[in-house]
């Protein structure tokens, strides 16, 4: 929907935005997860990912939402490519487990 | 105090405390409470309305009772006057009475346990104890909540008062007195309609709770309080009084349609360029939604 307005060149309702803040600020809320707590996390997250994989950290987006019971971490990381050295690495574990 | 010809009478089969809150202050708790008051005396029920705001009370300047006020509800408690000595009956309805809170004390001049003990006595003589709770979530609402069979928490189509509705209902919860129900105030259809408020779905969705009513925004409310005639005691013809007479029923129990509330604008020109900009409203859903629960 954000994606239609800017092609559209509409602005975006202050009721939409409005809507969106509010789904994060009670996913914080509810939880109990200070958003300080959740910066740790997402820098974590991405460092464990990073370890293995090449990923775009410009296009990443990590957020806290409310689900359905509990809240939700979601995490959209695009990946660029494997790491060469954990591609060796795992040669070098199948290897040996051979 | 006039409240002799309620002794001969029987004691109410099932009387009900209602607190209403809301944790942001300034989003119409007080101005609700007075106008559910009037609507259930006006439905016949005898009613008590209580200000749990002990140091800023209000609800006797809302319902225009300021100048009658002897003793209040910590006189009561500390046993300084009786029950009814501190019962102030409303200018036009028999049925209703005020039992205003203390203005030169703080909130820890009550406990829980003194609340609940005032309620319970007033629930032999009153259908209906109407609690308004001070903002916050501190002493004063927990005051206001440990007597309460059921409550309703106020709040306005705004990101910050949505907030703390939903940390109150965490509250709530927390205490078993829930689940609340909502009241949504100061709705603004053609600002609903221009896409810049939340509307009701979207409040509903997010905080997951029943919804008892909603209440335009409307500015013969504020010109009621001016007066100290809050706007329940005019005739159904005023949509904000509608809007309160039509909670008083469903908390009657009676199936009342939300009011549809629709902007000066919406005529045909207007629907026609809503439908094309894809942009639905007026949708009010009423099922109790099921809560998303803490971890």
């Amino acid at each position: 929907m954000r994606l239609l307005d800017r092609i559209l060149g509409r602005r975006r309702s202050s009721k939409a935005i409005a809507k969106e803040r509010l789904q994060i600020i009670l996913a914080h809320d509810r939880a109990g997860i200070p958003p300080r707590l959740l910066q740790i996390v997402k820098k974590e997250m991405i460092e464990a990912v990073s370890e293995h994989l090449i990923i775009d950290p410009g296009a990443t987006e990590i957020a806290l939402k409310p689900g359905r019971g509990q809240s939700l971490i979601t995490a959209y990381i695009p990946v660029i490519g494997v790491r060469r050295r954990r591609v060796q690495a795992t040669k070098e574990f199948k290897d040996e487990s051979r | 105090m006039d409240i002799q010809t309620t002794q001969t009478r029987s004691r109410p089969a099932f009387s009900r405390v209602i607190t209403i809150t809301s944790g942001k202050g300034g989003v119409g708790k007080t101005t609700t409470t007075a106008n559910l008051g009037i609507s259930l005396a006006l439905l016949g029920r005898r009613v008590v309305v209580m200000d749990g705001d002990i140091g800023l009370r209000n609800l006797d300047v809302v319902m225009g009772l300021e100048n009658r006020i002897i003793y209040d509800v910590v006189d009561v408690a500390e046993g300084y006057c009786r029950l009814r000595q501190a019962l102030i009956r409303d200018k036009k309805l028999s049925e209703l009475y005020l039992l205003p809170a203390a203005q030169d004390r703080d909130k820890s001049a009550l406990t829980p346990g003194q609340m609940c003990e005032i309620c319970n006595r007033l629930r032999e003589e009153f259908d209906f104890v109407l609690i308004d709770s001070p903002a916050g979530i501190e002493q004063g609402f927990q005051n206001a909540l440990a007597p309460a069979d059921e409550v309703i928490i106020v709040t306005t189509p705004e990101v910050s008062s949505i907030r703390d509705a939903d940390r109150v209902t965490g509250l709530i919860e927390e205490q078993r007195k829930g689940p609340p129900r909502l009241i949504i105030n100061r709705i603004n259809p053609e600002l609903i309609r221009q896409g810049e408020m939340l509307d009701i779905a979207d409040v509903l969705d997010i905080l997951a709770i029943e919804l008892l009513g909603i209440i335009p925004e409307d500015e013969k409310i504020i010109i009621s309080t001016n007066r100290g005639v809050p706007i329940a005691h005019h005739n159904d013809d005023m949509l904000a009084s509608r809007a309160f007479h039509n909670i008083a029923r469903r908390i009657l129990g009676e199936e009342i349609p939300f009011l549809a509330m629709e902007s000066r604008r919406d005529n045909i020109w207007g629907r026609l360029a809503k439908a094309f900009r894809g942009k639905g409203q007026n949708t009010a859903p009423s099922g109790r939604a099921p809560r998303i629960n803490k971890p």
